[in-house]
C-alpha cells in the first residue's frame, strides 16, 4: 500500500510576515457544503440543532467550539468540524482538504482593500462572498480586524502571493 | 458601476456576469408556434431606454438577478431576484 503523506493546501507556503502583516494558514479538517432542498431549509436546521449549531443567516457564521457554520451564497452553507454529518434534506458534498484558508492579522483590513472590491472595517462576525483580485472567494471578519480569507485549493499559492504582494505594498506605504 | 444585490447589498461590477435580456424568464409554450420561438430565440430590442437584463452574482452569492436599467443614463432602477420574478 502507497503511504501518502497529508499535506494542508498552504504547506511550504506559509506563514508569512510582510511589514506588521502576518499570514498563517487555518486548518479547516471536515468541510461540507450544503444546499437546502426547495422548502427544506427548516427540516435542515432541525437536524443541525441537534449537532448544537443554528443555519446562519446571510453574510454571517455561527461557531460551537471546533464546529462551525458559514454562509457561503444563495442557499448555501459550508459546515466545519463534523466528520459524520448526518443524513439532510439538502444537496450534500463532502469538500474536506477543498478549501484554502489564509489568516491576516495585522493591516488586514488595508491589505484586503487593495484587493477586494468590498469595505471590510465593518465586517467582524460577517462572511462575504467576493473576489480576491480575480479568484471567487469567501472572506470572514474575525474580531480585532482579523480576516480569514478562503479560496479553493488549487488557487493556494496564488492567494499567498497576492496577500504578501499587497501587504508588503501596505508596509511600503507606511 | 454598483449592483444592489437583494441577497449581498450593493456590490461592485466586477463581481457581476452579464447575461442578456431577461426574456430568457418568458419561455414559450413548447407549442406555441414559430413566431413566438423565433422571437424568444432570436429577436431582441436594442432600447435607447429602460431595459430588463439578467445578471449573475458569479463572484458573490451565486443569485441570479432582473436588473432594470436605463441605457441612455446607466441608472439602475429596479433589482429582483430572478426566482421571484419567475414565480
Amino acid at each position: 500500500m502507497v503511504d501518502l503523506i497529508l499535506k494542508t493546501p498552504c504547506e511550504g507556503l506559509l506563514p508569512v510576515t510582510a511589514g506588521t502583516s502576518t499570514l498563517t494558514e487555518v486548518n479547516i479538517a471536515d468541510a461540507w457544503s450544503i444546499a437546502p432542498f426547495d422548502g427544506r431549509r427548516d427540516a435542515t436546521a432541525a437536524v443541525l440543532k441537534k449537532q448544537g449549531l443554528s443555519l446562519p443567516d446571510v453574510g454571517t457564521y455561527v461557531e460551537n467550539g471546533e464546529k462551525s457554520i458559514l454562509w457561503i451564497g444563495d442557499g448555501q452553507w459550508l459546515v466545519f468540524g463534523i466528520a459524520d454529518l448526518p443524513p439532510l434534506p439538502a444537496a450534500v458534498t463532502n469538500q474536506s482538504d477543498g478549501w484554502a484558508c489564509v489568516r491576516i492579522d495585522g493591516a488586514a483590513i488595508d491589505v484586503m482593500a487593495r484587493l477586494a472590491p468590498v469595505d471590510l472595517r465593518h465586517a467582524e462576525g460577517r462572511v462575504l462572498r467576493t473576489l480576491v483580485g480575480h479568484m471567487s472567494a469567501i472572506v470572514i471578519g474575525r474580531s480585532g480586524g482579523v480576516c480569514d480569507v478562503m479560496v479553493m485549493r488549487s488557487m493556494a499559492a496564488t492567494l499567498v502571493h497576492e496577500l504578501t504582494v499587497a501587504a508588503k505594498g501596505v508596509a511600503a506605504r507606511g | 458601476m454598483r449592483i444592489e444585490c437583494p441577497v449581498c447589498g450593493a456590490r461592485d461590477l466586477r463581481e457581476f456576469y452579464y447575461k442578456g435580456d431577461a426574456v430568457a424568464l418568458n419561455r414559450p409554450d413548447r407549442d406555441a408556434g414559430i413566431d413566438a420561438w423565433d422571437n424568444y430565440v432570436h429577436l431582441r430590442d436594442n432600447p435607447a431606454g429602460q431595459t430588463r437584463d439578467l445578471w449573475h452574482h458569479e463572484a458573490g452569492c451565486g443569485a441570479w438577478l432582473v436588473v432594470t436599467r436605463d441605457t441612455t443614463t446607466h441608472l439602475i432602477s429596479d433589482v429582483t431576484l430572478a426566482r421571484e420574478v419567475a414565480r
